[in-house]
């Protein structure tokens, strides 16, 4: 309900008629004077006169006053406007039945849920129009479906049609929906009935166009709004990895749509299937934030978050994407078993990746000469250390394979490297090319060239504090392998240099795979990093950002319910398979390099090779913004924007204000006389 | 400069002269002694004689009658002149009725003032008093006339009461301080006045007046139809000596009103007794003889209702 005002000047001009007849009434001096001989005590209580009540006679105002309102709004020519569409079927013979059957549909009200409260109030009506109405029903979510060819009178025809209606887990649509109900009607008037829990800000004006061109083609449109008085539903938003201590960090975000505060049951899902308990605290209308840390060896793949919603449960979960975090077995080549520990880079490389024993620390290294390097697996390994390998041509092809598949190799020098023979192995992988050996400084009697605070952030670097930037510093190198003039590109990074800007850590990426070349040697031959502090944490973090971002081959992409997914698998593949969530085969289409399918449901997909070989995960989740089930402009209020006449009743309050004004003026003007009388 | 044949000032006399003795002989007189002039050592008392006391104090006359030694005790009177302050500024000329006033003031405050320093004056110089008059508040500011006791001097002092007119204006303060330099240490000092001055200011000199060793008496004036606002009618008041004026509802304002008179009052009243005199209410609708009545009796409580 709300006021219309004919004429607002009139408030104005009344305003402005009125503040002098009030303040007349309220400020008039009297006439009569009398002198006093008691001043002193008045002026003592002056301020409580100028409060004190002026008003002779306050009947009287507030009479003149309401006679005075009474014409002024009477000259406003007020409306008072009640919303009020058509409710009943208007003997068109002729009914178009439109249901909302989107994913807020699903809402749990007491008896069922939203769709359920429709499907019953077309029933009723269905049941209360006469034999012989003819009678069409569309269903619509973000596509419409018409149950009924086109008009028909067979009442039990489309009940059938109605029980089948389930809810889907797309948003709503309704303008397409009128749409076709305007076809259906051709030009001859109808009575369109729209059933709708008007969910989302923009569900209902986005079709205020459509509804316009039904209005005027004639129709009856009778909104049937389901919208519940306390609308609650909460949703998972977003889920989000971060690099961190123990396995890292798993952030989360819940929204809720409810108008009350809440405390609900979450539950991370891990790939591997263990499951992290977290309760989250909600504001009405806000996000929560929660974050959980993985325990320090988690498998990659997709895990899901849930959290416990009865309003809505269809969109209480949502999948992520999770890197293997933890748990890398590394393959350690050493090229010069020393005499000495001092002199052995696998000693100390040993100690700094499983300090204590394999359990404790998440990674296990296996040590193996040369000649034991016969073929590598990028689902066994993921980092392989060459540790001073003097000649790596024999074993260099399968090393491209596991770097282009995924995996890591890590190239450390010493004594033993020849420049010309890992260049003639490696090629175009190596992140820059060797050239010489140098010296920076004496090792007998200098102190070693430092290693600089790397300018780059986040990556290999975004686990350690600033401090711990800092004691990078404490690193240096007597000696180390010189490379060729090259460029940081999209594939080629620069990570750390030495003061003097020779490079100390070169990244290539090569395929799925990454290839580093340390410059200096891992033992104290060359460089003192196996005796600083932060020798141990950067092997760690080292290995963990290798194996992370590496060790499988397969993609990893995240997609929408309701869309086409579509994958590049980079690489001919004979064949592939898409399965559902519950390992179901997927309909699909490949084509040359590309994968192609349709994601009805969310959970985790994926996409198999010829062996069963993965080779992309897809994490299907809903839009949560099908999730927001807080009401939105209802039809009847934009029906009235659309054609007032309508949707609306109007009242006219002039002839009413004037009575009551005239009335008004009636009663002072006898009371005046009266007081004059006594 | 009124002169004594003015037709209003002859019949003011008159009528003075006339109240005057008519409320000292049918109030005043009867209760008290006359003082005389010259008569030092008065009787007080009698004590029981202890040993060390001058047996030339013993009253024989009482042993022989009744076998007891006892010690008159008496009690050393001297002059006292006594002055009437009579506060007449124009604030004194409202009120709303008194038949006790003179002819042409007889529904203000001022005419009860005037009816009750000629009483006084009358009384006191009827028992052999020195008496004067100060006049405060009127026209050509304050006059003064020292004490004496010859009956021409009191008809002088008729003649000034009967021409005063509250024309002037009041300053009560300056009026006292004024008294104060002009009279000798040990005196009988009436005031009359209606106090409506602020009283943090005239006061103060009201102390400083009793510091002096007088006996003060102050008789408060006032009109209880007044101070009770009884009229219904809203009516701009405003003060005879000038100042701001107000637009005045009686009836919103009447409560609060009371509260300041209230107030008003034991502030005056409580300031006089610390002073060490005595407080006089005398209203205008009550008679007057009552209001001299009080001023015998020894005075009225600052709390009292006005």
């Amino acid at each position: 309900m709300r006021l219309e005002l004919g004429v607002p000047l009139a408030v104005a001009l009344g305003v402005l008629a009125a503040l002098p007849i009030l303040a007349h009434l309220t400020l008039q001096s009297p006439r009569n004077r009398r002198a006093f001989g008691a001043m002193l005590l008045v002026e003592r209580m002056v301020k409580r006169l100028r409060r004190q009540r002026r008003i002779t006679d306050p009947l009287l105002l507030v009479l003149r006053l309401l006679g005075l309102i009474g014409l002024l709004g009477a000259a406003m020519a007020p409306t008072l406007v009640f919303p009020e569409a058509q409710s009943t079927v208007e003997g068109t013979g002729r009914v178009i039945f439109v249901l909302d059957r989107s994913m807020s549909m699903g809402q749990r009200i007491s008896g069922g849920s939203l769709l359920d409260r429709g499907k019953g109030s077309i029933r009723q009506r269905i049941g209360e129009m006469p034999q012989g109405v003819q009678m069409a029903l569309f269903t619509y979510d973000d596509q419409v479906v018409a149950l009924t060819d086109g008009f028909t009178t067979d009442r039990e025809l489309v009940l059938a049609r109605l029980q089948e209606v389930e809810t889907s887990l797309s948003g709503s649509k309704l303008a397409p929906a009128l749409l076709e109900a305007r076809r259906l009607m051709d030009g001859d008037p109808s009575d369109v009935v729209v059933v709708t829990d008007e969910a989302g800000p923009t569900m209902v004006p986005d079709a205020s166009e459509e509804l316009s061109r039904l209005v005027s083609q004639g129709a009856g449109v009778i909104p049937v709004s389901l919208a519940p008085d306390d609308p609650q539903n909460v949703t998972v938003e977003d889920v989000r990895y971060a690099e961190g201590v123990e396995g890292g960090i798993l952030r989360f975000s819940v929204l809720n749509f409810g108008e009350a505060s809440r405390e609900v049951r979450c539950e991370v899902a891990l790939p591997d299937s263990d499951v992290i308990d977290v309760f989250v605290d909600l504001t009405p209308g806000q996000r929560a934030e929660k974050q959980v840390t993985l325990p320090r060896e988690a498998m990659g793949g997709v895990g899901s978050v849930y959290c416990e919603d009865e309003a809505l449960p269809l969109d209480d979960r949502f999948f992520f994407h999770l890197p293997q975090t933890g748990g890398q077995r590394v393959l350690v080549v050493d090229g010069d078993p020393g005499d000495t520990p001092t002199q052995s880079e696998v000693y100390f490389l040993e100690r700094a990746l499983a300090p204590w024993g394999e359990q404790s620390s998440g990674l296990t290294p296996d040590v193996v000469g040369p000649a034991g390097v016969t073929s590598l697996d990028s689902d066994e390994y993921q980092v392989v250390f060459l540790a001073n390998v003097a000649d790596p041509r024999p074993f260099a092809s399968e090393l491209k394979t596991f770097v282009s598949e995924g995996g890591a190799v890590v190239i450390s020098m010493g004594n033993n490297i020849t420049p010309g023979r890992y260049n003639e192995a490696f090629g175009v992988t190596l992140p820059a090319k060797l050239r010489k050996v140098r010296d920076l400084a004496d090792r007998n009697s200098e102190e070693p060239v430092r290693l600089r605070i790397p300018a780059v952030g986040g990556g290999l670097f975004s686990t350690f504090s600033a401090s711990g930037m800092r004691a990078l510093q404490e690193i240096g190198a007597w000696k180390v392998m010189t490379t060729e003039p090259y460029q940081d590109s999209e594939f080629v990074r620069t990570l750390l240099t030495y003061e003097g800007d020779h490079p100390a850590l070169i990244e290539r990426r090569v395929g799925q795979g990454k290839v580093m070349l340390w410059t200096s040697s891992i033992d104290y031959q060359w460089s003192n990093l196996p005796l600083q502090a932060m020798f141990t944490p950067l092997m760690h973090r080292l290995v963990g950002y290798l194996g992370a971002s590496s060790g499988s081959s397969a993609q990893r992409v995240d997609a929408l319910v309701g869309e086409t997914v579509s994958i590049g698998l980079g690489r001919d593949v004979a064949s592939a398979e898409v399965r559902g969530p519950s390992g179901e085969r997927i309909s699909s289409f490949l084509e040359g390099q590309t994968v192609r399918f349709r994601a009805e449901v969310p959970g985790a997909f994926v996409v198999v090779g010829p062996g069963d070989v993965p080779l992309a995960y897809v994490a299907v989740n809903l839009d949560h913004r099908e999730s927001d089930v807080r009401t939105g402009p209802s039809l009847q209020e934009v029906g009235a924007e659309v054609d007032p006449d309508k949707f609306e009743r109007r009242e006219e309050l002039a002839p009413p204000l004037l009575g009551a004004a005239g009335i008004a003026w009636l009663l002072a003007g006898l009371w005046a006389s009266r007081r004059r009388t006594t | 400069m009124t002169t004594v044949y003015d037709p209003d000032v002859l019949a003011r006399i008159r009528h003075l002269y006339l109240r005057a003795r008519v409320l000292t002989d049918t109030t005043l007189y009867g209760p008290h002694r006359s003082r005389r002039v010259g008569q030092a050592v008065e009787f007080a008392d009698y004590q029981e004689y202890r040993p060390g006391m001058s047996l030339g104090r013993v009253d024989w006359r009482v042993w022989a009658r009744t076998d007891r030694y006892v010690v008159r005790r008496q009690e050393l009177e001297t002059e006292m002149p006594s002055l009437v302050v009579l506060d007449l500024s124009p604030d004194a000329s409202t009120g709303s009725k008194d038949a006790a006033g003179l002819p042409d003031l007889e529904s203000t405050k001022a005419g009860r003032g005037l009816v009750l320093a000629a009483t006084i004056l009358f009384w006191l110089q009827r028992r052999g008093e020195r008496v004067g008059l100060a006049l405060l508040g009127v026209a050509g500011g304050p006059r003064f006339f020292p004490p004496r006791s010859n009956r021409q001097h009191l008809q002088r002092l008729f003649s000034e009461l009967a021409a005063a007119k509250p024309e002037g204006h009041g300053n009560l303060s300056k009026g006292l301080s004024q008294v104060a330099r002009r009279i000798r240490r040990k005196s009988l000092l009436m005031c009359i006045t209606d106090g409506m001055e602020e009283p943090t200011e005239w006061l103060p000199a009201l102390v400083a007046l009793a510091g002096r060793g007088t006996d003060l008496r102050l008789m408060h004036l006032f009109d209880e139809e007044e101070l009770a606002l009884q009229e219904s009618t809203s009516a701009v008041f405003y003060s005879p000596e000038g100042g701001a004026a107000h637009a005045v509802d009686p009836e919103g304002v009447r409560e609060a009103f009371r509260d300041e008179v209230e107030q008003f009052f034991v502030e005056v009243g409580t300031g006089v007794l610390k002073a060490g005199g005595q407080y006089i209410r005398c209203g205008l609708q009550q008679p007057v003889e009552l209001c001299l009545r009080r001023l015998a009796s020894g005075g009225s409580s600052p709390a009292e209702a006005p």
